[in-house]
């Protein structure tokens, strides 16, 4: 068996989701209020230089499947196909899809708040960032089928179409 | 070198078995030496299907337990030659299957000669249809446009990416290819049931066949008929079609648009 998260959301679960270096699923606490839909993007603030070099983003190439769940452990995870419905994708760092997003995505698995998810066509039944997270029964049409990002802003998780 | 083909959906009442059977029967009319093996322990219908369910002496099970030999339980078909069918047990369960046995019995057919092996999946991502999988080459997973079936085929298709020997041994993985089954044009259109296009976009596989719905595949199990083996219906046709284009083929897409209705249809009703 591979553990791959822990559920819970007391101090202790925490500690030990540190000490063993895993994620905790079900931290979630939901999105404070009713969020509109399109929002101008915050200018990002640039990060200090740090001279050690990051470890590079995970790829996976292939369809993740129903049923199926990937894991990026500290560092971003990208996906250059579709997400499908009942599969889940989590990263530390942000999530990113070249493709359709039909499924769960959970960014900032460790607690990073700076953390993003990004994807190509977004039909989404979940997404969280750092625990924060908003379950789509609807999708507002404005985001529907689009490229769109989503980020965290203070309690809010935030949804915006992204690219050109 | 024998080609394992697994028939699988993960949903139940696809169309699993009526096409494991015309696939089994279109490869041995070409001449192919073919057996079709039924995986679903306790609860066979291969061999309704296949009309040969009054001649069932030994079973699958009874060949991995080693109470016969392989040559005792494969029936020979009637109506084609060189087609075999290897029948599930009724009396036991899938746990009677086990991976040693249904690769020892995959490895005597394949040094048989035979050159195609349909294996017919039970429903579901258990033992039964793990073990229908695990060892394939190629897989038709069957699909109803419809949006349950649509996601259980997604669980068995990363099923089929991960959890087979070929998928192991990171040796090119199972071929997979997609059977739109009980599709029916009119509800396409009227926007009820999902269309080829949203099928390839959801799973993002191209399809082998479309196989329209007809009441001539109820006939065709009552009597025992695979039903590619009745030369007037359109699922029969459609079945040929898949063969073809399983053995490589290029065969255009039939049965995907609604039949216009002639003149004479449209004045006195069809």
């Amino acid at each position: 068996m591979l553990a791959v998260g822990l559920a819970g959301a007391s101090a202790e679960i925490e500690a030990l989701a540190k000490a063993v270096d895993l994620p905790i699923l079900s931290a979630f606490r939901p999105a404070s209020h009713s969020v509109a839909a399109v929002e101008p993007v915050p200018r990002v603030e640039k990060e200090p230089v740090d001279s050690e070099l990051g470890i590079a983003a995970m790829i996976q190439q292939q369809t993740v499947r129903s049923g199926q769940r990937i894991y990026a452990r500290r560092r971003d995870l990208i996906i250059t196909a579709g997400v499908g419905a009942g599969a889940e994708v989590i990263a530390d760092g942000c999530v990113h899809i070249y493709g359709s997003l039909r499924g769960r995505a959970m960014a900032g698995a460790h607690g990073q708040l700076n953390a993003r998810v990004f994807c190509q066509e977004f039909h989404a039944e979940l997404v969280s960032i750092a625990g924060v997270f908003r379950v789509f029964e609807t999708i507002p049409t404005t985001l529907a089928g689009k490229p769109v990002q989503a980020w965290l802003d203070g309690e809010v998780l935030h949804f915006a179409p992204v690219g050109g | 070198m024998a080609e394992i083909i697994v028939v699988t959906s993960g949903k139940g009442g696809v169309g699993k078995t009526t096409t494991s059977a015309s696939i089994a029967c279109g490869l041995a009319r070409r001449g192919k030496r073919v057996v079709v093996i039924d995986f679903d322990i306790g609860l066979r219908n291969l061999d309704l299907i296949m009309g040969c369910e009054r001649r069932v002496v030994y079973d699958f099970v009874n060949v991995i337990q080693g109470d016969c030999s392989l040559k005792q339980a494969l029936i020979k078909d009637k109506r084609i030659e060189t087609l075999y069918v290897l029948a599930a047990s009724q009396t036991r369960d899938k746990d009677a299957l086990t991976s040693e046995g249904v690769r020892r019995v995959l490895d005597e057919l394949a040094n048989d000669g035979f050159e195609y092996i349909i294996c017919d999946s039970p429903a579901g991502i258990e033992k039964g249809a793990h073990l229908a999988m695990y060892f394939a080459d190629r897989a038709v997973v069957v699909v109803n446009p419809e949006i349950s079936s649509v996601r259980d085929s997604d669980r068995i298709l990363g099923l089929l990416a991960s959890k087979t020997a070929r998928a192991e041994k990171g040796n090119g993985g199972v071929k997979e290819h997609l059977l739109l089954t009980r599709y029916n044009p009119r509800r396409v259109a009227s926007g009820e049931m999902l269309s080829v296009d949203d099928v390839k976009e959801i799973l993002g596989l191209d399809v082998i066949g479309v196989v329209p719905e007809s009441p001539d595949v109820l006939s065709a199990s009552n009597a025992g008929l695979p039903v590619i083996l009745n030369d007037v219906s359109d699922a029969s046709h459609a079945y040929e079609d898949a063969v073809a284009r399983l053995l490589g083929e290029t065969v255009p897409l039939r049965f995907v648009a609604e039949p216009k209705k002639g003149l004479f249809a449209r004045i006195f009703g069809s």
